[in-house]
C-alpha cells in the first residue's frame, strides 16, 4: 500500500507526458500560460456567482481538448481532491445560510433546515475550488516544470522563491523515497501489534530523522553549489520569445476575464 | 579536528589515490582541495595558487569536485540546466555554456539526456552526469569522492575506462578518494593512505597494497587479484615480479608462468 502510495505521488508530481505532447497550451509561451492562468484563477476567486465560473469551465474543457489531454484523465485528476477539501466545507453552507427553505429534518434534537441560499452558495464554492484546481493543473500538465521555473524567474518572482521551488521538486520524491525506506525498515523489524501510542511514537522519531537527514542534504547541496562557483545569483539561460499565437491567448484570456466579471457585475445567474 | 599533519603533493597530469577506511578525512581533503572548506593552519597550493578566500574563485575552475553521491549534485529540474550551473557561475557566453555543456554531455555518454530530469536517471548515469556538471568547467584537476559508491559492475568499469580517457585525451589530474581497492587500480598510479586525519604511507599503489602493516592499520585488505597472487605465491611457490592488481597485469603474468613452465617442460623432457 505505501509503494502504491509512493509510485501515485510521483505519477501525480514528475510525470511530464502530457507536457511533451503536441497540443494548443504546450506551445504557448509559459511567461504567457502562467500570467492567463493567474488572471483566470484570481477572477473565479472575485465572482460570487455561478454563470462566471460557467463560462470560465467551458474555456477548460476546450483547451483540454485542444491541448489534447483525456478529459476523463482530467476530471479525475481535478476531482479527486474535491469532495474532500471543498466538499467538507461547503457542507455546513447549505444549513448555516439564512434563506428560502427547501427542507428541514431533526438530528439528535438539532433541526437542520436546507436553505436554497445555502445550497447556491455551497455549489458556488465547491465549483470556485474545482475551477481554480483545474486551471492549476492544466498549467501544470501543459508545461515542463522547468519552463515553468525559467517563466517565474522571467517573470521576475523573487529569487530564492524560485530556486526554493525547483529544489524542492527536484528533492521531494528523493526524501519520499527516503522516508519510505525508513517505513519499510520499521515494518521489517516490528513484530506485535503495536498500540497507537507506539505507532505515533515510532512514526514521530521518522519525520525527525527525516528532517534531520534533509538539513544534512541541504548542507551538502550548498556545498556542490558553492564548488561549481555558485556565490548566490543564478543565472539563468532559458530564452523565451513570444510570438502572435501567445499574444492571441494572452487577449483570449483576458476577454474571457472580463467576461466572467461582466457577468458578475451585471449580477447574471444569480439568485 | 578531521586533518592533522597531512602533507600531500600530486604532480601535474598524474593519477593519485587517496586511499583510507570511512572517516579517514578523504572527503574533508577534497574540499580543502577545492576551497570549500579551509585548514585551520597550513598552507594548500594548487597549481601554483595559494587556496584562500581571494582565489577560491579561481582554484574552483581549475579544480572540479565530483561529490560522493550524485544526488547533492545534481539539484536543477533538468541534467541540462545542472551542466550549464558551472559556465554560467564562471560568467562564460551563452554560446560558449551551450558549447561547453554539448561537449561535457557527449563525453560522458549522456548526449540526448539535457532535458531529462535526474531523479529519472540510473545510478550510473547520474554518476556520469555528476562529473559531466564538473567537466563542463574544463578543470585541470578532477577530485573524485568515492566515485563507485552504489554502482554496479558494469558502471564501475564504464566509470573507470571514462576516468582514464579523460586522463588520457585531456590531460586531467585525477585525484580519487576510495577505499574501493579494486577499482583503484585502474585509475591511479601512486596513493596517499590516511589513517584518522594523518598520512600513513605514501608511494606506488603497489608499494601501498603490498605493505601489510598500513593496509592492516587502514582497516583495508589489497585488492582481490593481489591477494590470490600472495596466496599462490604462498602455496605454489609461483612468484609474480610485484603482485599484479588488474586482470590485464595477472593475466600478463600467469601467461609468464605457462611459458617459463612450458620451457622447463621442454627441457626436461630433452
Amino acid at each position: 500500500m505505501l509503494s502504491s502510495l509512493v509510485n501515485a505521488i510521483q505519477e501525480t508530481v514528475y510525470a511530464e507526458r502530457h507536457s511533451a505532447t503536441v497540443g494548443l497550451l504546450q506551445q504557448i509561451d509559459p511567461r504567457v500560460k502562467l500570467f492567463s492562468i493567474a488572471a483566470l484563477v484570481v477572477s473565479a476567486v472575485a465572482v460570487r456567482t455561478i454563470a462566471p465560473l460557467i463560462i470560465v469551465l467551458a474555456a477548460i474543457i476546450i483547451l483540454c481538448v485542444a491541448s489534447r489531454i483525456s478529459l476523463t484523465f482530467f476530471a479525475v485528476r481535478t476531482l479527486i481532491f474535491i469532495p474532500v477539501f471543498a466538499g467538507l466545507i461547503a457542507l455546513p453552507l447549505i444549513f448555516i445560510t439564512p434563506g428560502l427553505a427547501l427542507a428541514g429534518f431533526k438530528f439528535n434534537g438539532l433541526v437542520l433546515v436546507i436553505t436554497r441560499e445555502g445550497l447556491y452558495k455551497a455549489a458556488q464554492f465547491t465549483l470556485r475550488v474545482w475551477v481554480c484546481v483545474a486551471l492549476s493543473v492544466l498549467l501544470i500538465l501543459t508545461t515542463r516544470f522547468s519552463k515553468l521555473i525559467g517563466a517565474m524567474d522571467h517573470l521576475r518572482f523573487p529569487r530564492v522563491f524560485v530556486m526554493m521551488t525547483s529544489i524542492t521538486y527536484r528533492f521531494i520524491f528523493l526524501f519520499l523515497n527516503e522516508g519510505y525506506r525508513m517505513l519499510l525498515a520499521r515494518e521489517s523489524r516490528i513484530t506485535k501489534e503495536l498500540r497507537w501510542r507506539e505507532n505515533v511514537g515510532s512514526l514521530a522519531k521518522i519525520v525527525a530523522t527525516l528532517f534531520v537527514r534533509a538539513h544534512e542534504r541541504g548542507e551538502r547541496v550548498y556545498l556542490a553549489m558553492a564548488a561549481r562557483g555558485y556565490a548566490g545569483m543564478l543565472r539563468r539561460l532559458d530564452i523565451m520569445k513570444c510570438v502572435m499565437r501567445d499574444w492571441v491567448f494572452a487577449s483570449a484570456s483576458a476577454l474571457i476575464c472580463v467576461a466572467m466579471l461582466s457577468v458578475e457585475y451585471l449580477r447574471l445567474g444569480g439568485l | 579536528m578531521a586533518l592533522q599533519e597531512v602533507n600531500l603533493k600530486a604532480a601535474r597530469g598524474e593519477r593519485l589515490a587517496i586511499l583510507g577506511p570511512n572517516g579517514a578525512g578523504k572527503s574533508t581533503l577534497l574540499m580543502i582541495l577545492n576551497g570549500l572548506y579551509a585548514p585551520s593552519s597550513g598552507q594548500v597550493t594548487v597549481l601554483g595558487v595559494p587556496v584562500n578566500d581571494e582565489n577560491k574563485s579561481a582554484i574552483r575552475r581549475d579544480v572540479g569536485l565530483v561529490f560522493q553521491d550524485p544526488d547533492d549534485q545534481l539539484f536543477s529540474p533538468t541534467l541540462w540546466e545542472d551542466v550549464c550551473f558551472g559556465p554560467l557561475n564562471m560568467g562564460l557566453p551563452e554560446g560558449e555554456v551551450n558549447d561547453r555543456s554539448a561537449e561535457a554531455l557527449d563525453a560522458v555518454g549522456l548526449a540526448g539526456y539535457e532535458l531529462k530530469a535526474p531523479h529519472h536517471l540510473s545510478a550510473g548515469e547520474k554518476k556520469r552526469a555528476a562529473i559531466a556538471t564538473v567537466l563542463v568547467m574544463h578543470p585541470k584537476i578532477l577530485l573524485l569522492d568515492e566515485p563507485t559508491v552504489n554502482l554496479d559492475p558494469r558502471n564501475r568499469l564504464e566509470l573507470a575506462n571514462l576516468l582514464r580517457n579523460l586522463h588520457e585525451n585531456n590531460g586531467i589530474t585525477l585525484i580519487t578518494a576510495s577505499h574501493d581497492v579494486n577499482f583503484l587500480p585502474a585509475v591511479a598510479d601512486r596513493a596517499y593512505v590516511l589513517n584518522k586525519g594523518r598520512v600513513i604511507s605514501e608511494g606506488s599503489l603497489r608499494q601501498v597494497f603490498s605493505d601489510s602493516r598500513v593496509m592492516s592499520e587502514a582497516s583495508l585488505e589489497p585488492p582481490t587479484i593481489a591477494r590470490l597472487f600472495s596466496i599462490l605465491a604462498e602455496k605454489r611457490n609461483m612468484r609474480a615480479q610485484g603482485p599484479p592488481l588488474t586482470v590485464e597485469e595477472a593475466l600478463s603474468e600467469l601467461e609468464r608462468h605457462l611459458s617459463s613452465g612450458e620451457r622447463v617442460r621442454k627441457a626436461d623432457s630433452r
